[in-house]
């Protein structure tokens, strides 16, 4: 008897010209942490881009093969001033919401992607938290829009973090382990700057100035991350970080009700999950060590949770 | 006329609730709701012990009184009273 070896090829097996020709025909199959995801695009402008962020993920092609999400974009002109080129974007056929810019659609894509998981991963308990590994432990970063959490995310990343997510948290509710789910980091305004000084080896997507978070540029997650995204791993430190200029650097160990009460309304789906939401978070705060963040010096908090996970 | 009548009241049924404390203070899922609660020592108290039995509200301010060593004022009469009523909203006392 001989072993079978799976077909993986990634992406990158495939070349830019014919990922951009399955983009714009038959859909592409790709599989992005525990989804596997078929994208269609007809906007020819973010191939590139996106055979360069989505290069090292598995591609599937069976024919028999079987999708979680189905996610599309189409070009479309804007209904009151045809000229006005825009982007839609379809979930399973179905577009959440109003067109927008086409020179956005990148960036569409990337929110569509974080719709569709938000709306399907109902398995986990879902937190709203970047998530990071490091010596078999996972750091949860929850926090609202604006703490900062994907650029600190980034750069621990870029200080020998692997990443699991800049925005999900996505945590097995019997087993209290977190599925990795790495995905292309969208930096926003000041960030992308800050990024490309703190990490010059960062691989960052294009400026997409405008948009209605601002400005904002994808970082690609790195390779190694992506190739061990079926490895799972157990919550060791949950960190509620915020950023405030000028702030001095504070960091205290926080009451188990505080940190209870914080992840249970950072849950994108803590009452729909009813008990076993309520037991996730109480096993998350009970196993890990719970920090409240706050800096305003990206390298002294990267410092500080590097010590952390590095001592005994 | 009637005069109004105190009722009595009491916990509701003990697998519907699963507690974890932590600390003084203790976090609380009701089954039959999905809600989570975040009670302090007394409330917690007030249901998992006192209210084991149907008690007025007079009856159990004084026991809980009792069981801190205070004595029960009418000021903390009313206090019970008021998170009885606000519990009974929440599913977690009933009258008996």
């Amino acid at each position: 008897m001989t072993a079978v070896a799976l077909s993986r090829r990634t992406i990158a097996d495939i070349g830019e010209p014919e990922f951009a020709a399955r983009l714009a025909r038959q859909g592409l199959g790709v599989r992005i942490g525990p989804f596997d995801v078929k994208l269609r695009s007809g906007v020819r402008t973010i191939d590139s881009a996106l055979h360069r962020l989505y290069r090292d993920y598995v591609l599937l092609d069976g024919d028999d093969q079987v999708f979680n999400i189905h996610l599309r974009i189409v070009s479309t002109r804007h209904w009151r001033r045809p000229h006005k080129r825009m982007v839609r974007l379809l979930v399973d056929g179905r577009a959440p919401h109003e067109d927008l810019p086409l020179d956005q659609a990148l960036a569409v894509l990337e929110w569509g992607l974080n719709l569709a998981i938000a709306l399907r991963s109902h398995s986990w308990l879902m937190l709203h938290s970047a998530t990071v590994e490091r010596h078999g432990g996972v750091l949860l970063l929850p926090a609202w829009p604006g703490s900062g959490k994907t650029t600190l995310c980034t750069a621990l990343v870029f200080r020998g973090w692997r990443l699991f997510s800049d925005e999900f948290g996505l945590v097995e509710p019997l087993s209290g382990t977190v599925a990795p789910i790495p995905r292309p980091m969208a930096l926003k305004n000041a960030s992308i700057e800050v990024i490309r000084g703190f990490a010059p080896g960062a691989e960052l997507g294009p400026t997409i100035p405008n948009t209605r978070k601002g400005t904002i540029a994808h970082v690609k997650a790195p390779t190694e991350s992506i190739q061990s995204s079926s490895k799972s791993a157990a919550v060791r430190w949950i960190v509620f970080p915020r950023w405030s200029a000028g702030a001095e650097f504070a960091c205290e160990e926080m009451p188990k009700l505080d940190a209870f009460t914080m992840l249970a309304t950072n849950a994108f789906n803590y009452e729909m999950l009813g008990e076993s939401a309520f037991i996730a978070v109480r096993r998350l705060v009970e196993t890990a060590r719970c920090f409240r963040l706050v800096y305003s010096e990206l390298d002294r908090a990267v410092a500080f949770l590097n010590g952390l996970a590095d001592s005994k | 006329m009637t005069a109004d009548v105190e009722p009595s009241w009491c916990a509701g049924r003990a697998d519907d609730l699963v507690w974890v404390p932590f600390g003084d203070d203790v976090v609380v899922y009701h089954r039959p709701s999905g809600k989570t609660h975040f009670l302090n020592a007394v409330t917690a108290l007030l249901l998992k012990e006192v209210l084991l039995e149907p008690k007025s509200s007079l009856e159990a301010a004084e026991e809980l009184a009792a069981r801190q060593a205070s004595l029960a004022g009418s000021d903390f009469v009313a206090a019970v009273r008021a998170s009885l009523e606000h519990l009974e909203h929440l599913g977690l006392v009933e009258r008996a």
